[in-house]
């Protein structure tokens, strides 16, 4: 795990931070744009089941527009040993802390769906 | 104003991101080459049309993507054994790939019959040759037939379409009383749980059927899937039905006479369903992209590039690959998402290796198994990059299954299968 301090990070979503930045620059930064890229991969992901770009075709929660720390907290939760029997309490087991912050930064970075 | 379209595409799109703001700028992902590049995908099925559209979704404007297909819809396997009962109609499974033509891909009807990777072009069925800068294969998968056997008289149906409907009509033509013999090839074969799954659904409809069986000859030492709900199924559910033998592999067929020879022996029914061995298909092989003695085509999963000399700007992704990950159509998907990701760093200059892309490499696997006519099961699991062995490893406590039927998992399988169509297809 990169960053094992969930909580100061997780107050500051990196994809909302270079957001901001890109609103005043014009221009994605560097650095700040490969961990969107990477964010972006591993969100894809979640879009066999989710919908492209976290906008669910139906039956299933859509993730775009999720608050980011929502998003983590459930996937912490899912993802705690013992907790078994739900596809996504197994698939919660399959992510490092680092990467659910990426995925949650990504769709906390999406504009929420029109259907809720 | 500039009159170049790729330019003007590009700078309405730049507009359009303004517009949307915090989304289109936060999102980085608009790799540029420096001219536009073109992309080739053969194979519109679950990897092929995945790969296509999120180069689209993902790439610069002036990306060309061109998909070849040689039909006009991809008939999904998913969901497929539901045709034999009559839950689902092959229609229903039936996605046109023009769908795919409003994220701007192009998509040609014909086949790919040659591929020339020296001088970046393939050769289509039509007799035209068409230029590459990065070529994506895929095909799905072949089949390799035991002696005497024809798809005709003992249909596979391990390929949806005509296949599946012959085969729904036999079981239905069945005599009273009838045996229904299905082979299993030894691993690894297209969908884990499917044949397991496909043994369920006909023992039910053959429930109407008094005397019926169902005759499971598996190959493989084992239920290779989903082994508890498949296990319990078999012994519990449908006892006196289903007889499962492992270890018993087909030799040679006689469908007129309805014979299996076998090396445990010779096996008598009035419908035989072989599912033959399976290999990377002939697309990929033609290809050149399989080694002499093996099945399936090498690649690194950091970008599913072959690993061949040569074949540096080949990519083969879905069952023909030879990760060693499940051949499933939601694998499939994941696949295609990492080699679109990987062409466009590659194409933009970039390296796929970082450390921080490294760790975003991951693909994972959800699978539902109807059981009975309402209740269903689930398998699933997390593959992650290992940086050591440089190969995609399960990640510990993500694979598991349901354990069980229920009739949730069921309604949660139509959920699953239609957001897997269209994050594919649509
Ligand atoms: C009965 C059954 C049930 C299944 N159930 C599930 C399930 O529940 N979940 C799951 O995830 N997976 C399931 N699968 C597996 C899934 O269907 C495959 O793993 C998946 O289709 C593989 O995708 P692919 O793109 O590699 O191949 P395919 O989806 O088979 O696509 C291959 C495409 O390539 C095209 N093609 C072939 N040759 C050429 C050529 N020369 N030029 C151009 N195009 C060409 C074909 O027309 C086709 O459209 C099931 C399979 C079966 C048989």
């Amino acid at each position: 795990m990169l960053d094992p301090d969930l909580k100061r990070i997780s107050r500051r979503p990196v994809l909302l931070v270079s957001a901001a930045l890109a609103l005043l620059t014009g221009l994605p930064q560097g650095a700040l744009a490969d961990r969107a890229t990477d964010a972006r991969l591993l969100a894809s992901q979640c879009s066999q089941c989710h919908g492209t770009n976290g906008v669910s075709a139906g039956g299933i929660d859509s993730l775009a527009g999720s608050e980011y720390q929502d998003l983590v907290d459930k996937m912490m939760d899912m993802g705690r040993p013992g907790e078994t029997g739900d596809i996504m309490k197994h698939q919660a087991k399959g992510y490092t802390t680092y990467q659910i912050m990426l995925i949650a930064e990504y769709f906390a970075s999406l504009p929420k769906s029109g259907d809720d | 104003m500039t009159k170049d379209p790729l330019l003007s595409q590009s700078r309405r799109d730049i507009l359009l991101g303004a517009s949307a703001g915090v989304m289109a700028l936060s999102a980085p992902a608009r790799l540029r080459a420096a001219t536009p590049k073109h992309v080739l995908v053969a194979g519109g099925g679950f990897a092929g049309s995945t790969a296509a559209k999120y180069l689209r979704v993902w790439g610069d404007p002036s990306l060309q993507v061109t998909l070849v297909d040689p039909e006009k819809s991809h008939t999904s396997c998913v969901m497929s054994n539901l045709v034999l009962n009559r839950s689902l109609r092959l229609r229903d499974l039936r996605f046109p790939l023009s769908g795919l033509e409003s994220y701007g891909v192009t998509v040609l009807r014909a086949k790919v019959d040659k591929v020339d990777p020296a001088a970046m072009s393939v050769k289509l069925d039509s007799g035209e040759t068409v230029g590459y800068d990065k070529l994506v294969l895929t095909g799905g998968v072949s089949f390799i037939g035991p002696d005497g056997w024809s798809a005709r008289t003992a249909p596979h149906a391990w390929k949806a379409g005509a296949q599946t409907t012959l085969l729904r009509n036999r079981i239905e033509a069945m005599p009273a009383g009838g045996t229904f013999i299905m082979t299993i090839p030894k691993s690894p074969y297209r969908c884990p749980p499917g044949p397991y799954e496909r043994a369920c659904t006909v023992a039910e409809v053959l429930h109407s059927n008094p005397g019926a069986r169902v005759v499971v000859l598996d190959a493989n030492a084992g239920i290779q899937a989903t082994k508890v709900s498949f296990t319990r199924a078999f012994n519990e559910l449908y006892s006196g039905i289903i007889d499962y033998r492992p270890n018993v592999e087909v030799e040679s067929v006689e469908a007129g006479a309805g014979l299996v020879h076998t090396n445990a022996g010779t096996f008598r029914g009035d419908v035989i369903n072989i599912i033959p061995t399976h290999r990377a298909s002939a697309l990929v092989r033609r290809a050149g992209a399989v080694p002499k003695g093996s099945k399936w085509a090498p690649v690194d999963p950091l970008s599913y590039a072959s690993t061949l000399a040569g074949y540096e700007n080949i990519h083969v992704i879905g069952d023909s690959q030879g990760t060693g990950q499940p051949k499933s159509g939601h694998m499939a998907n994941a696949q295609a998402k990492v080699c679109a990701d990987a062409i466009l760093r590659i194409l933009a200059g970039e390296s796929i290796d970082t450390l921080a892309r490294v760790r975003a490499v991951t693909t994972n696997s959800a699978c539902f198994s109807p059981i009975t006519a309402d209740e269903a099961s689930w398998l699933t699991a997390v593959f992650a990059y290992d940086e050591t062995t440089g190969e995609m490893r399960v990640v510990p406590g993500s694979l598991a299954e349901s354990g069980g039927w229920s009739r949730e998992n069921y309604r949660e399988m139509f959920d699953w299968s239609n957001n897997l169509w269209t994050d594919t297809f649509k």
